[in-house]
């Protein structure tokens, strides 16, 4: 999400514990006044899927982003995303959002795996290739 | 930046995909999202948590439709159609259309 935000929009806040903060305002009005949110982000090291059945090959780097009404306010819109295989889940906290991403990890390899190959379109091929890469089942 | 799909307009975009029960786990039902109802292809494979807040936050969906959060939001409320999504997913490159000479890549 950092990366493809409208870069004019944002205002870039460097905060401790090795993540960023944005705060969002509307540059159609008055940037200066109009704050409609802020979101936070870091990268994340997943190492495991806490699963019996599945594992990693070897750890993936996941982005975790947060977003709040305003600046001031709690985070507790989370998106924990996959990139290298397109894959995201929801939290009410990162926490919940890593949780989320594991078993969403493990859902879409179960899914995309039930199908013949020339049934999976461009997308569910590319990302069947990524997850088989990333993980071993057991 | 408030959440942009919640749970409500997630289930709404799933029906209006004609999403098909797939996958589940503890916390989410898998719905698969096929080019036509042959089910010939898989376009996407969307996912709804479980819970019974209408609010709980899906903006993990706007990866899954390969759309922006603003155009996710409108697949929901109807301005954008099942049609104009897959012309939007061909265009991208995110999906051949079977009938495509391209689709037969082996």
């Amino acid at each position: 999400m950092i990366a493809t935000v409208e870069k004019s929009k944002f205002v870039y806040l460097p905060i401790a514990a090795g993540g960023s903060r944005f705060d969002v305002f509307d540059s159609s009005e008055r940037p200066q006044k109009v704050v409609l949110g802020s979101l936070i982000g870091f990268a994340h090291s997943l190492d495991t899927l806490e699963s019996d059945q599945y594992r990693l090959r070897k750890p993936v780097l996941v982005v975790v982003n947060g977003y709040a009404d305003r600046p001031a306010t709690r985070y507790d819109n989370w998106v924990a995303r996959f990139p290298e295989a397109g894959i995201s889940a929801s939290g009410d906290s990162a926490e919940e959002a890593i949780a989320n991403l594991r078993d969403i990890i493990i859902l879409k390899f179960k899914a995309f795996s039930s199908f013949p190959a020339s049934q999976l379109g461009v997308e569910p091929t590319r990302q069947l290739a990524v997850l088989r890469k990333s993980i071993i089942e057991q | 930046m408030a959440r942009q799909i919640t749970k409500e307009l997630a289930k709404k975009i799933v029906k209006k995909l004609k999403g098909k029960k797939g996958a589940q786990t503890e916390a989410h039902q898998s719905y698969d999202v096929f080019y036509d109802s042959s089910r010939t292809l898989l376009i996407t494979n969307l996912t709804i948590r479980h819970g019974s807040e209408r609010d709980k936050g899906h903006d993990h969906m706007e990866d899954e439709l390969f759309l922006s959060p603003h155009n996710a939001k409108e697949l929901a409320r109807c301005n954008l159609s099942r049609d104009q999504w897959i012309d939007n997913l061909v265009e991208n490159g995110h999906l051949v259309r079977p009938d495509d000479p391209a689709a037969n890549h082996g």
